[in-house]
């Protein structure tokens, strides 16, 4: 095994954004991993195996994150890291030609998260 | 939503006198309750709520602070308030160790861009070592207050 480094973007589709359940999931797969690994939301980088660190990042649903994972087991940890997201539908991965229009639409949903009414309907978490 | 926008003043707890689980959620919910939160509902059902929302994941998630928390149609901005055990309580944590911090959020049911702020704030103050330090060492109710208000007015 040698070291690599991987990142993959992601948007957030949950209407209750990338909240605590989510959040203390991702982690605890993350801890498994010797990776160095982090969860990036434009100039805000977190610790990918820290959930304090990750609820800084306040992602709600659209906002897209980039997952980057560096070290030995670096793609086992991204293929992990994506299952959880995957499994708990918090998150999907964003093909390239996609990010421009999740760009747009990410930044029109961060402007409606900002107001009182966001008006997501609910759902356990 | 700064802490001191959602935190109960006069619901905050120096010295939990629970030692579970289930133990501190209901005494910081029936805090709440005293302190005029929750009219017109049974406080029974908010801490039915927020124990399976732990089944789902502790909420202990390590450092020595937990954020237990949950949705309810009886509150109509989010509500919270703050809690210290000096002794520390087993709360099923991410790293094994004992709780000794916790803020229980309770949101309304559509407003998750709230909830996710709310969660923003508060784990950048639980982040900082010194800040749940002090916390822990508070001498009073009132000294709680004044490092909420301080972190707010002072984010790291």
């Amino acid at each position: 095994m040698h070291e690599t480094s991987q990142q993959r973007k992601v948007v957030v589709i949950n209407p209750e954004g990338f909240h605590m359940r989510p959040i203390a999931a991702f982690a605890e797969t993350a801890l498994r991993f010797q990776s160095h690994i982090t969860v990036s939301r434009a100039n805000h980088e977190a610790d990918g195996k820290s959930p304090l660190s990750l609820m800084g990042l306040a992602a709600g649903q659209g906002t897209e994150l980039l997952v980057k994972v560096a070290g030995l087991d670096a793609q086992a940890a991204l293929k992990a890291l994506l299952d959880v997201l995957g499994s708990l539908s918090v998150a999907a991965e964003v093909r390239e030609q996609e990010v421009e229009e999740g760009n747009r639409a990410s930044e029109s949903r961060d402007k409606e998260n900002g107001t009182l009414d966001s008006g997501f309907p609910g759902s356990g978490h | 939503m700064r802490m001191s926008d959602f935190v109960v003043r006069e619901a905050i707890i120096l010295d939990l006198a629970a030692t579970t689980k289930e133990g501190v959620i209901r005494e910081m919910v029936e805090s709440l309750r005293a302190a005029g939160m929750f009219r017109g509902a049974d406080p029974e059902d908010i801490v039915r709520a927020i124990l399976k929302r732990e089944l789902l994941g502790s909420t202990g998630i390590g450092r020595r602070v937990a954020i237990p928390h949950t949705k309810h149609n009886s509150v109509e901005r989010l509500i919270g308030t703050v809690a210290v055990s000096k002794g520390g309580v087993a709360f099923d944590s991410l790293d094994g160790e004992p709780v000794n911090v916790f803020v229980l959020l309770v949101s309304p049911q559509d407003r998750p861009g709230d909830h996710l702020r709310a969660l923003e704030n508060v784990s950048r103050c639980l982040r900082d070592d010194g800040f749940v330090r002090s916390l822990r060492h508070a001498p009073s109710r009132e000294a709680i207050w004044a490092l909420l208000d301080d972190a707010d007015h002072h984010p790291t």
